[in-house]
């Protein structure tokens, strides 16, 4: 019984005494021991530095209680314990150190996509403005064309009888201020008139078709009157066309003695039916 | 008589106070409250977080049996163990949470991009 007791005596004093010496040297660090200064070293070279250095000073603190232990100790359990809880207090900063980094990319990711939505609205924005812009300006355009187009016709209507009926809009010209008597060549005096009337159909939508119709009174034959009617609605149409009128709105007809609009048997009367009426009609 | 005479002063020498190491409650509780955490914040769903939630059950069953047994002091030093397990585990859940988080701003990112890829090409 007492060698027992001085074996362990001498045990004892001897790990004691060749630890404190050689530190450490004869005994192999415990494995708990070796994960936990890899997974410090690791840990410490990662964002817990930067980020979470006083939970790392932390792990690091626990290391070297680890250390400690194991130099006074050796692969006691004590170590063992300290190098167990190490590992997990360098594991717990990194893990610390990841939510920050975490966080803060989420905070990052969230303010840009903030100012992604604003860039967004403000281009949308920009686009609308810029399209009521370019609806005012075609409203403006619009009402101007609209503007010139009344001026035109009031204009007209100081030379010539206009009225609308079930045709359209009909321009009426007397014969006798466009030809000669029994002739299809314009007067010249004529020109300016037709230079009004061709401005003024300039300004009706292009949408809308121009018939040129001659007209003659009854006097004379009818196939004379025809061929004369015609011959007039020509020379109209093509001067019109000559100043600016789309040539695909205009058509010319002869009606010859047909459709009156006075009463033949007075002067005053077959001069009103010598005339070229200009049928504008109303776009489809 | 005698050996026991001479050995039990060693016995106290190699392990100081042992036989009167209070039964460490405090500490069980503490451990027991940190694995209840990490638990609620979904330690169980994340692989990592997970194998240290188990290690600190295990610790703290580890513990219960000791202190049944009457090693107090062996108890303590395992449950320190297990709290240190419980807290790593709330943070890994804590990680994760934060990770997820930050992934699915990411797409939202990424799906803003292509929409607005979309909207230019139709201008």
């Amino acid at each position: 019984m007492s060698r027992l007791v001085s074996v362990t005596l001498v045990t004892t004093l001897a790990s004691f005494a060749l630890g404190g010496l050689a530190g450490c040297a004869t005994v192999a660090p415990p494995r708990e021991l070796v994960e936990a200064r890899t997974t410090y070293a690791r840990v410490a070279k990662g964002p817990a530095a930067e980020l979470k250095p006083d939970v790392l000073l932390t792990a690091k603190q626990q290391l070297d209680r680890a250390e400690s232990a194991f130099k006074s100790e050796g692969d006691a359990p004590a170590t063992k314990d300290a190098a167990y809880i190490a590992t997990r207090r360098a594991l717990f900063a990194e893990a610390d150190a990841n939510t920050v980094a975490a966080t803060k990319a989420k905070t990052d990711a969230d303010a840009a996509a903030i100012a992604k939505q604003g860039a967004d609205l403000n281009r949308t924005k920009g686009a609308l403005a810029k399209t009521q812009q370019e609806l005012d300006k075609e409203r403006t355009a619009r009402e101007d064309a609209e503007k010139r187009a009344a001026i035109a016709m009031a204009d007209l209507q100081k030379i010539a009888a206009v009225k609308k009926d079930d045709r359209g809009m009909v321009i009426t010209l007397a014969g006798g201020v466009l030809f000669k008597t029994d002739k299809s060549e314009l007067l010249p005096a004529a020109m300016v008139s037709l230079n009004q009337v061709a401005d003024a159909l300039t300004r009706t939508s292009p949408e809308s078709k121009i018939v040129v119709g001659g007209y003659t009174d009854s006097q004379g034959t009818d196939g004379h009157n025809q061929e004369l009617s015609e011959k007039r609605a020509a020379s109209v149409a093509t001067y019109l066309i000559s100043r600016g009128v789309a040539k695909d709105r205009v058509t010319s007809k002869g009606f010859g003695p047909q459709n009156p609009i006075a009463d033949n048997k007075s002067v005053e009367g077959r001069a009103q039916n010598r005339r070229v009426e200009i049928v504008v009609d109303n776009p489809k | 008589m005698k050996t026991t005479a001479i050995l039990l002063p060693l016995a106290l020498l190699s392990s100081a106070a042992c036989a009167s190491f209070p039964a460490p409650s405090e500490r069980l509780a503490q451990a027991e409250s940190g694995a209840r955490a990490a638990n609620e914040l979904g330690a169980a769903n994340e692989p990592t977080a997970a194998l240290y939630l188990k290690m600190a059950n295990d610790q703290l069953a580890e513990a219960k049996r000791l202190m049944a047994a009457g090693e107090n002091e062996r108890a303590d030093a395992v449950l320190q163990r297990a709290q240190a397990d419980a807290e790593l585990a709330v943070q890994l859940a804590k990680e994760a949470k934060a990770k997820a988080a930050a992934k699915a701003v990411g797409a939202q990112i990424s799906l803003l991009q292509m929409q607005n890829v979309t909207n230019g090409a139709a201008q």
